[in-house]
């Protein structure tokens, strides 16, 4: 079944449209196209394999959230784009382990991609400072708030998982956990 | 309306789940009150950060299937989960800050007439929550109970053995093929751990799966002797104990099982700690990971600690976070699964012949190091 469907999927349009709409053998097909160019990248530049498929899952979460939340169409090929991000990432990387002055000569096109790279920062520091709060909420709290806010559980659901005897006691939960939450969240100065 | 009632009421404006009606009135309400109208916008941050987080898990699970399927080396089961192919729509968040920020500057010269309703700390404050979520950390359980970790007399002499116990607790067997549970306190720290009862002379376990969180250890029978169990009696419950309701429990506080009885006295533990009961059973060291029993034979907690100042006061961890655990061994597929009992045996026993039924499946743990 997995095999059959397999979607040949020709150019950039029809694979950023599939980004947008979340389809999921887009995403198989984006990964398996671009993956070895990337996997190419780091290997030939002091890297491992374990260490290309974290650069390119990094890449693609920025491809993904820039392109989910940018209406305009890109300004160069998909594989420039995701090329560029990867060889970004990975230089800074090298940097971090101690490696000076790197050079990559490159196989591909490449454009600047110094505001993605911000974005990108920015969001990872908003997920830090949520997962910080979530971290002193402790148990059973900050498994409630995930599985209503992030797991897309129900209440009915919480309440099953969590042994209260109806919704209205997981509702009441919920929202001193949250409360508590917003405590933690809010009280970190930026 | 009650505040929790509010929450999702703001929650459906945001989401844009709201009627339109609903959602005009909303606001009109956020325009009188420029609490809500804070806690309104601080909301959206933080539902905002959740969608981030979600959004990023779900794409990052997608992705580790499609590497494992496509790019792993390693011998792929064929039962693997692939993913899904069908197209979700993505949860449209509607919501819009030019719309709040609009409402929020024509209400700044408005003086709030009485707070609609306020959010404020609820019961307790930062206090007491603070201390609420310290509670988990298990140096602070050791410092603020009594650990109940018995601790054993040498017995290398009695024995002849070369290994010194150094200390025990109690456990309980939950599924015929040799899964037990203990509190993460007792195992910690030992090298080998063993399990004996009356029925078993020394069984060989080992530490299959700690939670130190919530001090719940999943031991998994390691030993030769031993093939499976027959008639385990126990059956899981996560449904909210009653105050008052009648317990249970069996244990090793020495080397002889002991059987106390109690009552919940409290729904949440130490402290306010919504994971754990307050039990009225007179609890002593040893009796740590042994199971806290309602009045049907039915499994509703793991016996963690007690209060120092106070007489017969203890504390046993919900069952709920036990499940949790027990999930995640369930989604392990180099694990074996644990074969939850469902239907219950000791519903409607005496207790005298409910616990010669349990008797063989309750342990002493002991651990050496």
């Amino acid at each position: 079944m997995y095999k059959e469907q397999k979607l040949i999927v020709e150019s950039d349009k029809e694979l950023v449209d599939g980004i947008k709409s979340g389809n999921s053998i887009v995403l198989e097909e984006i990964y398996k196209k671009f993956f070895p160019i990337i996997k190419n990248l780091v290997c030939k530049n002091s890297g491992n394999q374990d260490e290309a498929k974290d650069i390119f899952q990094e890449t693609m979460i920025i491809v993904y959230e820039k392109i989910k939340s940018n209406p305009e169409p890109l300004q160069c090929s998909l594989k420039t784009f995701y090329y560029s991000i990867a060889k970004r990432l990975w230089l800074k990387k090298l940097n971090g382990k101690g490696f000076k002055s790197i050079s990559i000569s490159d196989s591909e096109d490449v454009i600047e991609v110094v505001e993605e790279l911000k974005d990108a920062f920015e969001k990872d520091e908003e997920i830090k400072k949520m997962n910080f709060a979530l971290g002193f909420l402790g148990e059973p709290c900050k498994s409630l708030i995930e599985d209503f806010y992030i797991n897309e559980m129900s209440l009915n659901e919480i309440t099953e998982k969590f042994g209260y005897s109806n919704s209205d006691t997981a509702k009441t939960q919920k929202y001193k956990c949250l409360m508590r939450l917003r405590r933690f969240y809010f009280s970190e100065t930026k | 309306m009650k505040n929790e009632d509010k929450l999702e009421q703001l929650e459906k404006y945001l989401m844009g789940e709201m009627s339109p009606e609903d959602a005009v009135a909303f606001e009109k309400m956020l325009e009188r009150d420029e609490e809500l109208l804070i806690f309104t916008e601080n909301h959206a941050k933080m539902i905002e950060s959740f969608m981030l987080v979600k959004e990023r898990q779900k794409l990052k699970n997608s992705m580790e299937k499609i590497h494992l399927h496509n790019f792993s080396f390693e011998k792929v089961d064929d039962k693997i989960e692939v993913v899904e192919t069908k197209t979700q729509e993505p949860k449209v968040f509607k919501i819009s800050y030019w719309k709040i920020a609009s409402i929020a500057a024509s209400v700044a010269l408005i003086i709030s007439l009485g707070a609609v309703f306020t959010f404020q700390a609820i019961n307790g404050g930062i206090k007491n929550s603070a201390f609420k979520s310290l509670r988990r950390d298990l140096d602070k359980i050791k410092r603020s109970h009594n650990i109940l970790v018995q601790n054993l007399e040498v017995e290398s002499e009695k024995k002849g053995s070369a290994t010194i116990s150094s200390f025990g607790g109690s456990g309980f067997a939950i599924s015929n093929n040799g899964y037990i549970v203990t509190s993460y306190h007792v195992v910690k720290g030992g090298d080998s751990v063993f399990v004996e009862n009356s029925f078993y002379q020394k069984l060989r376990v080992k530490v299959l799966m700690v939670d130190p969180k919530n001090d719940i250890a999943i031991l998994k029978v390691d030993d030769s002797n031993f093939n499976s169990w027959e008639n385990i009696p126990f059956v899981l419950k996560t449904r909210k104990a009653d105050l008052g309701e009648n317990v249970f429990t069996l244990g090793f506080p020495k080397d002889e099982v002991v059987y106390g009885e109690g009552s919940i006295s409290s729904n949440n533990g130490y402290n306010g700690d919504s994971a754990s009961y307050q039990i009225s059973i007179p609890i002593n060291p040893g009796n740590s990971g042994g199971p806290l029993l309602d009045d049907k034979g039915n499994i509703i907690g793991i016996i963690s600690g007690k209060e120092t100042e106070t007489d017969a006061t203890g504390f046993a961890i919900k069952t709920s976070l036990l499940l949790d655990i027990i999930s995640k061994i369930e989604k392990d597929s180099t694990l074996e699964k644990p074969l939850l009992k469902k239907s219950p045996v000791l519903n409607g026993l005496k207790r005298p012949q409910q616990l010669k039924k349990m008797q063989e499946f309750v342990f002493n743990v002991k651990v050496y190091n």
